[in-house]
């Protein structure tokens, strides 16, 4: 008993001297907290002063809507000037929901927080719209105190290869700021932009993301920025999710990575660059494509019209022949030849569809010959079915180009090609054997 | 043997607490700041300079005050979403702040009486602070006796005499009136004056005729007797004479609502009349002010009040009779049109009458109580004449030229 009760004390004792123990140990850092938060305040001033000072910062407000970019020019006098374009600053500027480009200067600061933190700490009209508290308006809930719930203070995460990793301080939404050469002009640059933004079209129903591992996933509203992503073959209600994204000079950024479904196979891509096909990802094999532009041409939900100033050759002529051969058989105008879906119900019909001015009507005659369409890759057949409605008939036994003109196409083996791989509404439909006969055709809904 | 194991253990003992608090002893304080110098001097580079030179030369050496500007998102409660101030609002607010509510009050009392009471802070937001919830927002706060915080900045329009008022000037005075409250408590009498009134969870729904007719200055007075306090003083001081007396005017009304008390939406009217002066409750319908013309006597009271562009109908069918005259089925005399007409052969307008007062409070002395409440205590307590504020203020707001304001800052060099 009594060894343990010695045993103990001694044990107690010990264990206080230990607790109390002085350490001497090498300092981990050379200087005290504040003074490296203030050096890394120095530090990042002169980095975002440096080289001309102008950024391009990929903002998003939250998860829920597109990003946008904007162009931040910053003065070691404490002043940026910031510039976007998009409807909010249409919005602001000219009282109107569409995207407008706009300019305004305010002032900024990187201070210390919890570490450095990059302030834009006057207000902007040009920026400060998704952190501003109002109801958003376009919408049908009130978010009156909330508005966009977007950030104006950003904590410093790191510089890289100059680029600034950025987090929204109250909602932690990572950015990304990257240099810009100094000689951008903010206007031109984001008229570029619109032109890589058109990469997209809401023509287009569907693109393709293909993972590493060889699953597709059918993606849809990409124009929108509000991307909805699904595993094909599977569940489009219950089995889609949304990702926002931001079209930047050189690809898409997605504002968290794209992790969808592990069940279909497990990745993680965030960052996709341009290449002639359409979206490439940063681990080289992630890919965002649309169906292949033969398959895409004999989709039954597109149509297409021809467009004859961009055609040429022996379609060029056939078409022509068919505008001579209306004219001279009853006076009447060949406005239009499209390829489109007539719909007799309940069946609905590929068609050459003929559009046609009367002489004495302001009415126009539509006129269906039937086809089907197989596409396979970028290659496409038509076949004409010998059928059609009965003007369109009656035009093909009077008008004698109208039939050859249909019987070109019969015969003809197909190429699809286009410039804008991922908004392909504009295609070249090419004679294989000859590619200096062809028809440029653009996508358009019917009426 | 007991007592020499008993001096070993306290020998160890008392050994190793000696070790214990040897190891613990503590190096000298390095005599250094771990904090960096700060250079006070302004940078006449910065872009904000000509501000930051008029803050420290009017507001930070005078009145030790750091007027804040740029957002500090620390320095606000952030469960809000709030937004800077605009540069050039902030100038403006800044010149308006010092010339309304800092020269007022040395004009009325002394230089030295915001040096000692004033805020150390003040702070400008752009954006109002919206309590979703409540369907509210807060366009001032007073902190501690230390800070202020002002709002809604960026919607400021310098042309909107009433806005202005409303929004910003009155905001000063009612978080000033918290500071020096919050230094020196007010009489407990004042807390008294309107007990069993206050609504702290509805007040923004209550209609200001009826929180007026209970004897508040404004609906948000009514949310408790605190800002009652503020309220009565800051109204009072910056409502103009006009603004003042329709207080009191609304004060001595009556006023009912056709909606159910738990419509938040509820219109409240001060006047009534009946459908073709039927006389009947069930015909009762209210009236806006706007819809109402007034009939005086010759000594300027108010002889009748009847209702626009509306006149007496006669009951169905109007009849003529075989003396040529038209007549209803009650046997009033009628026009040809079927209007009825008095005895001297005009037709009879339908009369309004006012709604009378049954909140069983005499709105108008209510008032008057309060605000010789606050008179007194300003008085006593901080030497301040109230009635002499509000002459200063009415003076100062009804005649600054804000451009010439505005040079205090832009022509600094």
């Amino acid at each position: 008993m009594k060894y343990i009760k010695l045993s103990l004390i001694a044990t107690l004792l010990l264990a206080i001297s230990t607790s109390c123990f002085k350490m001497e140990e090498e300092d981990i850092f050379d200087d005290n907290a504040v003074v490296r938060l203030d050096k890394a305040i120095a530090n990042y001033k002169k980095i975002l002063n440096d080289k001309g000072g102008k950024w391009m910062l990929e903002y998003y407000s939250n998860s829920g809507e597109a990003g946008y970019i904007y162009l931040m020019s910053f003065n070691d006098n404490g002043s940026v000037t910031i510039s976007g374009k998009n409807e909010f600053i249409g919005e602001v500027l000219v009282g109107k929901t569409e995207s407008t480009f706009g300019s305004e200067s305010s002032m900024w600061d990187v201070i210390g927080d919890n570490g450095p933190v990059l302030t834009f700490n006057t207000y902007n009209n040009i920026f400060h719209i998704f952190a501003n508290p109002e109801d958003i308006g376009q919408t049908d809930t009130d978010e009156q105190g909330y508005g966009h719930r977007g950030d104006y203070e950003f904590d410093i995460m790191k510089y890289s290869n100059d680029t600034l990793y950025l987090d929204g301080k109250k909602y932690e939404i990572h950015m990304l700021m990257t240099r810009v050469d100094n000689s951008v002009n903010d206007e031109e640059f984001f008229a570029k932009l619109d032109v890589t933004k058109a990469s997209f079209s809401p023509l287009i129903k569907e693109l393709y993301l293909t993972a590493q591992s060889g699953q597709r996933y059918i993606c849809t509203d990409a124009s929108t920025g509000l991307w909805s992503i699904y595993p094909e073959g599977g569940d489009k209600i219950t089995e889609t999710q949304t990702f926002n994204a931001i079209v930047t000079p050189t690809g898409l950024r997605f504002m968290r990575p794209l992790s969808i479904l592990p069940e279909y196979g497990d990745f993680a891509v965030q960052d996709f660059k341009f290449d002639d096909s359409g979206l490439i990802a940063e681990d080289g094999q992630t890919t965002i494509r649309t169906a292949p532009l033969g398959e895409l041409f004999s989709d039954i939900r597109y149509s297409w019209r021809i467009n004859t100033s961009l055609s040429k050759g022996t379609f060029l002529d056939a078409y022509n022949a068919v505008v001579a051969g209306c004219k001279s058989y009853n006076s009447s105008t060949l406005e239009e030849i499209n390829f489109t879906n007539h719909v007799v119900s309940p069946i609905t019909y590929g068609a050459v569809h003929f559009r046609i001015k009367l002489k004495s009507s302001t009415n126009r005659l539509n006129c269906y010959l039937y086809k089907e369409t197989k596409g396979s890759g970028n290659d496409v057949d038509i076949t004409m079915t010998g059928e059609g409605d009965k003007n369109a008939l009656v035009y093909r036994d009077k008008v004698p180009a109208m039939k050859q003109f249909v019987q070109l196409l019969n015969d003809t083996s197909f190429r699809v090609e286009t410039d804008n791989p991922l908004a392909p509404t504009t295609v070249r439909l090419i004679d294989k054997n000859n590619s200096e006969n062809y028809f440029t055709l653009s996508l358009y809904i019917p009426v | 043997m007991k007592s020499f194991k008993y001096i070993i253990s306290s020998l160890l003992l008392a050994g190793s607490m000696g070790f214990v608090l040897s190891s613990c002893s503590e190096d000298k304080l390095d005599p250094n700041s771990i904090f960096p110098e700060i250079d006070e001097r302004l940078d006449p580079s910065s872009a904000t300079y000509q501000l930051d030179v008029f803050l420290r030369d009017n507001y930070l050496k005078p009145y030790n005050l750091d007027f804040r500007y740029k957002m500090q998102d620390v320095g606000t409660n952030m469960n809000y979403n709030l937004v800077p101030a605009t540069y050039a609002n902030s100038v403006d607010l800044a010149v308006l702040t010092k010339y309304l509510w800092f020269d007022a009050y040395a004009e009325v009392v002394n230089e030295d009486f915001l040096k000692l009471y004033g805020p150390r802070i003040i702070h400008l937001i752009g954006s109002p602070a919206y309590n979703p919830t409540s369907g509210t927002m807060i366009l001032g706060l007073a902190e501690g006796g230390i800070k202020v915080s002002l709002f809604r900045v960026n919607e400021m329009n310098i042309n909107d005499f009433y806005t202005m008022n409303d929004y910003y000037f009155k905001t000063m005075h009612h978080e000033f009136s918290h500071i020096l409250h919050q230094t020196k408590t007010y009489p407990s009498e004042f807390n008294t004056v309107s007990v069993g009134h206050y609504d702290s969870n509805n007040w923004s729904s209550r209609d200001e005729g009826v929180v007026n007719s209970l004897g508040f200055v404004t609906n948000y007075a009514s949310s408790e007797f605190r800002e009652d306090f503020a309220e009565s003083i800051a109204t009072f001081i910056v409502l103009t004479d006009k603004q003042w007396e329709r207080i009191y005017d609304k004060a001595r009304r009556g006023w009912e609502s056709p909606s159910d008390e738990t419509d938040f939406d509820a219109v409240y009217y001060c006047y009534y009349y009946t459908t073709n002066n039927s006389g009947d409750e069930a015909d009762k319908k209210y009236a806006y002010e706007s819809e109402v013309n007034f009939v005086y006597n010759d000594d300027g009271s108010i002889k009748y009040m009847h209702f626009k562009n509306e006149k007496q109908k006669g009951v169905a069918p109007i009849t003529k009779g075989s003396d040529g005259i038209y007549r209803d089925a009650k046997g009033q005399v009628c026009n040809a049109q079927g209007y009825a007409l008095d005895a001297e052969g005009n037709t009879i307008p339908i009369y309004v009458y006012d709604v009378p007062d049954k909140d069983g409070v005499n709105g108008p002395e209510v008032i008057d109580k309060k605000i010789q409440i606050c008179r007194q205590w300003l008085l006593d307590e901080w030497g301040v004449n109230l009635d002499k504020l509000r002459e200063v203020v009415q003076r100062r707001q009804a005649n600054y030229d804000i451009e010439e304001l505005r040079k205090q800052v832009y022509s600094i060099n």
